[in-house]
């Protein structure tokens, strides 16, 4: 008994100890440790933003702004060949282009996936509810490579069949394959918002002899509202960054549809112009697709700043009043204390990626340099390997003795931006810093001026909620005048013949008489009774939910059918892809100077069996593996400073902010930033070049789930910790972190799978279409700066390389659609694993 | 008409049963609630107060696995029959819950929610109801300039108060409130029970409270619960100064464990 008590008094002077200094430093360190980590993160955004910009910049100085936003013309390659006039680089109709694709997407999957997330949180049962959210999140795994299929086979079939065109490729389809892709998010984030509503306020609303449907129209979906805002414009992000599917059934027209309500047209997006052009630019035209590149990087980055600010103000909704500041002198120096800090800390964050910047741009000065100095090489006579990079050269030319190259220009070059980003930054951020909270101040008062004028009574409202107030009245007293107007365009439309053909130019008429339709129908709805509203609202919303499950289901069952043969092929999932003379023949025939008929003659003298995808299986595995080991430890330790160390405060909120930016930034501009950054440095597109990519990509998903994995776990179970005495990493370590951790692993294993499916960011950077099969390649430095397989890419160049390939392309499908999927479900079943497993 | 002038009950309870799932909420409660009176109800909490108050306007519809038997008569009519309507039922039997839940809406629009609920659309019959409810609910003079704010920028007190007044919009006999005064102060709680007083003289009102002395100061009868019985019910003087059975006697006097 006695030797117990004495080891437990050991014990307890050691834990004495442990908190004196040795735990305090190593708090300290792993404090300083995750910061740093957080400030990378948000130190490749800037880098990212800045690299663009001054790429994009180097191309506006040579070509005029205006004629790049306004021009209709876009052609890059004038100067080749016989056409001597310059290039031109008019982006309007690919911009154009860019938007009627999102628009056409959001005006299908807006109605689709608001009601999708009605049914799923109000009206459903218990069972159908889990069925259509399993659907919801196996339609977020289906890679995009496998709608283009889609579009490309079925969807392309039935439009040229059905409605007897040219070809199915076209505004439409892309549209359309963009809204269901974009479901997934807009359903998660409004169904998200609609569980948020309290039960109090439906209940409230049940008392008083509402129906549901009433309940779930005028409280719910109200109270919901700034979250379904923030789902449909995430949503349209979606669909403005996508490229893969765009580029492959949009049919690649840069037109303006003529007229422009004809859906029927094809169009091309500024993503699907990076897909198609970027390998074969060089120069101004390279240049110009930067600039396209930022143009899209600037929209979507506009896009999630605002379903940030929307997502933000759900938070305080409910809460009701805000905050009264206390107006104590020391608190407000305290407060200015802390924005100066803030201001410095980014200023000297921005500093440093100037300073990144200005690195890349120096290096890529220099391998440009290298490239001009081959070429004169070559006028000279000589024969030299055109893919020497600029180092190799830098080490050449001074052997040579010839040309000095200047080492010292690259260092000062690196220096000069780190200190002009630090010198101008960080005073400019203090400022803005100061400036802003005397503004805050300022505004404050300002409010509790008004705030008295209301308990007065003497004025109503202040600033545009006025506006609203009018407009709400007007359109009170004008519905006589609406429905008047209604009810002549329906006369009109019945006078009028009923089998007139579709004339473009009345495609504004028509568009009227579908709107004033809608009104018509909403008048008589409204004058219904209850309980017939809410049989036909209901209907509504299953039918909604019930095309959701039909294309899931049709999408994943035609991948079935057209690829279940191939896969099930012997030798198709273990052995290499064949570089038998089809390929050479295939690829040769494409670039054949000869018309389409006596290609397809050709092609059909071949029939095409390529052999296994085994290869292509490994490289996407490597890829998604090395991103993946790439990006977690960074992205966890960010998470954990983000979750447990950082204060609320400008810093904190400018880094949460730049990591949902980055998250919702298309994969194809990351594709870009890697083919830039890497790629033309490293002169050749490689398996490092692609896992750096897809690692970034992937970064600010890793963030997130971690930060709401430690956020998800009770602050209790850390007081308890501490209040024992022990240290914060201790408790984060021990702790919170093993609680958190399923999720964790969750998210992570969610984001291999889309690692795996993607393949913009990779399109560029990695993939090549053969190779050779050699599993242990990685084990050498060839295999990393080489270039890789992949199961997307390989389906892209199938599908777009190869009509004939049908079948193969099936079971290359299948199999990326298994291996994403298998992953989800990995996923998913871990996480109703632990959920059971869950005890607190 | 007649029996309805015989009937001194608004609502009755006959052989009522209910459980969630497999256990038990309320066993046999007999009850008679008489017009234009206060009755509280009072018990340890989890002995199924709010379960019977949700009973009287069949709120305890929207929980998915509750399952109740017997009658419950409201002008003698069975309101759990089949053929019963239930948002009539709800229309006619208000109800205010523990913590203010006023809809995230300008005051004036929380009022107008129940009429135009039931299709009132009259923009001039809105306006006088919203006036009306306010003044029933004494809060007029409080709120008339400032209609269009939302109703979350309100004080507790003031939001349970628009959420009573919410209530009396489309003119219920019956309003049932559940612990209205737990998530308020003393000033407000006041307020509050000065109101249900008011209201006595229009409508029956019936209160959960845990809250003995609120019981004794404002009820004119009182049911004491436990476990899912109702122990005893009767005028509220005889159960605070003479109750019939012992657990009363023990709840009531703060001898309890
Ligand atoms: N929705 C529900 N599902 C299952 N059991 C419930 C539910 N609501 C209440 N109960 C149970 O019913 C009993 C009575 O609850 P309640 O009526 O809320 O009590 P009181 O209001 O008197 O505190 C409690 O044991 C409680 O756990
Ligand atoms: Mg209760």
């Amino acid at each position: 008994m006695a030797s117990e008590v004495k080891t437990k008094e050991e014990l307890l002077s050691t834990i004495k100890e442990d908190t004196t200094e040795s735990t305090i430093t190593t708090d300290k360190s792993m404090r300083g440790l995750l910061l740093i980590m957080a400030s990378l993160a948000i130190m490749i955004i800037f880098v990212i933003i800045f690299y663009l910009f001054s790429l994009a910049g180097d191309f506006f100085n040579q070509y005029p702004i205006g004629d790049f936003f306004l021009g209709q013309v876009w052609a890059p390659n004038r100067d080749i060949g016989n056409d001597i006039s310059a290039p031109l680089f008019g982006a309007f109709n690919i911009i154009m282009g860019t938007l009627l694709v999102a628009i056409g997407a959001l005006l299908i999957a807006i109605p689709l996936g608001i009601a999708t997330a009605v049914f799923i949180a109000e009206v459903a049962p218990k069972k159908i509810k889990e069925i259509l959210k399993g659907t919801v999140e196996v339609l977020a795994g289906i890679p995009s490579v496998i709608f283009g299929y889609f579009g490309r086979t079925i969807l392309n079939d039935f439009l040229k069949i059905q409605l007897a065109l040219d070809s199915g490729l076209c505004w439409l389809n892309a549209s359309f394959l963009l809204a269901i892709m974009a479901l997934p998010t807009i359903v998660s984030v409004c169904e998200d918002a609609i569980d948020s509503v309290p039960q109090d306020l439906k209940n409230a609303s049940l008392a008083m002899g509402a129906t549901r449907w009433q309940t779930i129209s005028k409280v719910v979906i109200p109270a919901a509202m700034s979250g379904i805002t923030a789902g449909i414009i995430l949503g349209m992000g979606r669909a403005l960054g996508e490229t893969i599917t765009v580029t492959m059934v949009a049919g690649n027209q840069i037109i303006l549809p003529e007229p422009i309500t004809n859906v029927f047209s094809g169009v091309q997006t500024i993503t699907a112009t990076l897909a198609l052009e970027i390998k074969n630019a060089s120069g101004l035209h390279r240049e110009s697709l930067f600039a396209l590149g930022i143009v899209l990087f600037i929209i979507s980055l506009i896009i999630n700043l605002i379903a940030n600010l929307v997502l933000s103000r759900i938070r305080r909704k409910f809460t009701g009043k805000s905050k009264k500041r206390i107006f104590n002198k020391e608190k407000i120096k305290e407060k200015r204390i802390n924005l100066l800090k803030s201001g410095l800390v980014i200023g000297l964050i921005i500093g440093i990626s100037f300073g990144i910047v200005g690195l890349l741009n120096t290096a890529r000065v220099i391998s440009d340099l290298g490239l001009e100095f081959v070429i004169n090489i070559e006028e000279i006579g000589e024969q030299l390997e055109f893919s020497i990079s600029g180092l190799e050269m830098y080490k050449l030319s001074s052997s040579l003795g010839g040309i000095r190259f200047p080492l010292l220009v690259l260092v000062w070059e690196v220096l000069r931006s780190f200190l002009v980003g630090i010198a101008i930054c960080m005073p400019t951020g203090a400022a803005i810093g100061g400036i802003s909270h005397l503004l805050g101040r300022l505004m404050n008062t300002i409010r509790i001026k008004k705030d008295h004028i209301n308990e007065k009574g003497n004025r109503k409202k202040l600033g545009d909620e006025i506006g609203i107030h009018y407009v709400r009245m007007i359109i009170r007293r004008r519905k006589g005048i609406v429905l008047g107007v209604l009810f002549f365009a329906f006369a009109t439309w019945l006078l009028s013949d009923w089998f007139l053909p579709y004339y473009p130019e009345m495609g504004i008429y028509y568009a009227l008489l579908i709107v004033s339709g809608i009104l018509l129908i909403l008048f008589i709805f409204k004058r219904l009774k209850p309980k017939i509203q809410q049989i036909f609202a209901f209907a509504m919303l299953l039918i909604a939910a019930i095309i959701v499950l039909f294309f899931v289901g049709l999408i994943v069952y035609s991948i079935f059918e057209n690829g279940l043969p191939t896969f099930l092929s012997q030798g198709f999932l273990t052995e290499p892809s064949r570089s038998d003379s089809n390929i050479f023949q295939n690829l040769i025939i494409n670039d054949l100077d000869v018309s389409d008929e006596i290609k397809e003659y050709l092609r059909g003298l071949s029939p095409i069996d390529m052999g296994g995808v085994a290869g292509e299986i490994i490289g996407t595995l490597e890829l998604t593996l090395f991103s993946i080991l790439f990006a977690v430890p960074i992205g966890i330790l960010a998470g954990i400073y983000l979750s447990e160390y950082a204060k609320e405060g400008p810093i904190t909120r400018t880094i949460r902010l730049a990591i949902a930016s980055l998250n919702g930034t298309p994969s194809i501009v990351f594709g870009l930033f890697g083919y830039v950054a890497i790629v033309l440095l490293m002169e050749g597109r490689s398996l490092f070049a692609g896992t750096i990519t897809l690692a970034l990509m992937i970064l600010p998903v890793i963030i997130i789930t971690t930060e709401e994995g430690l956020k998800a776990i009770p602050q209790s179970f850390r007081e308890g910790s501490l209040a024992l005495g022990s240290s914060k990493w201790h408790t984060i370590s021990k702790i919170a972190l093993p609680a958190a951790l399923p999720a964790i692993i969750t998210g992570i294993i969610l984001a291999m799978g889309r690692v795996a499916g993607e393949t913009a960011p990779i399109l560029f950077t990695a993939a090549s279409f053969t190779q050779r099969f050699d599993p242990w390649a990685i084990l050498t430095l060839d295999g990393w700066t080489g270039e890789t397989q992949a199961l997307t890419f390989h389906l892209y160049k199938l599908i777009l390389g190869f009509p004939d390939a049908d079948a193969r392309a099936g079971g290359v499908a299948l199999t990326l659609l298994l291996l994403v999927l298998s992953m989800y479900l990995v996923s998913f079943l871990l996480r109703s694993y632990y959920r059971k497993k869950k005890d607190w | 008409m007649e029996q309805e002038m015989k009937n001194p009950y608004i609502i009755e309870t006959r052989n009522l049963n209910l459980w969630y799932g497999e256990s038990q909420a309320l066993k046999d409660i007999h009850m008679n609630i008489p017009k234009n009176s206060i009755t509280a109800i009072i018990g340890p909490s989890g002995c199924g107060k709010s379960t019977l108050i949700r009973v009287f306007n069949r709120m305890n519809d929207v929980i998915d696995d509750c399952k109740t038997e017997g009658e419950v008569l409201f002008h003698g009519e069975n309101i759990y029959a089949k053929r019963a309507n239930v948002r009539s039922i709800r229309s006619r039997i208000g109800m205010i819950f523990q913590n203010p839940n006023p809809f995230p809406m300008s005051i004036r629009d929380n009022i107008t929610y129940g009429p135009r609920v039931h299709q009132i659309f009259d923009k001039e019959l809105l306006d006088e109801i919203v006036v009306d409810c306010l003044k029933k609910a004494a809060m007029y003079e409080e709120m008339k300039d400032r209609l269009e704010d939302s109703a979350m920028a309100l004080s507790g007190g003031q939001q349970q108060r628009l959420c009573i007044a919410r209530a009396l919009s489309i003119d219920p006999e019956v309003i049932l409130m559940d612990e209205p005064t737990s998530a308020l102060d003393p000033i407000a709680t006041g307020k509050i029970e000065e109101l249900c007083k008011a209201l006595k003289e229009k409508y029956t009102v019936i209160i959960v409270t845990h809250n003995m002395q609120q019981a004794a100061r404002i009820s004119d009868y009182t049911g004491f619960m436990y476990l899912g019985e109702l122990i005893e019910f009767g005028k509220t003087e005889q159960i605070f100064e003479n109750p019939q059975k012992k657990l009363t006697e023990n709840y009531i006097t703060g001898r309890f464990g």
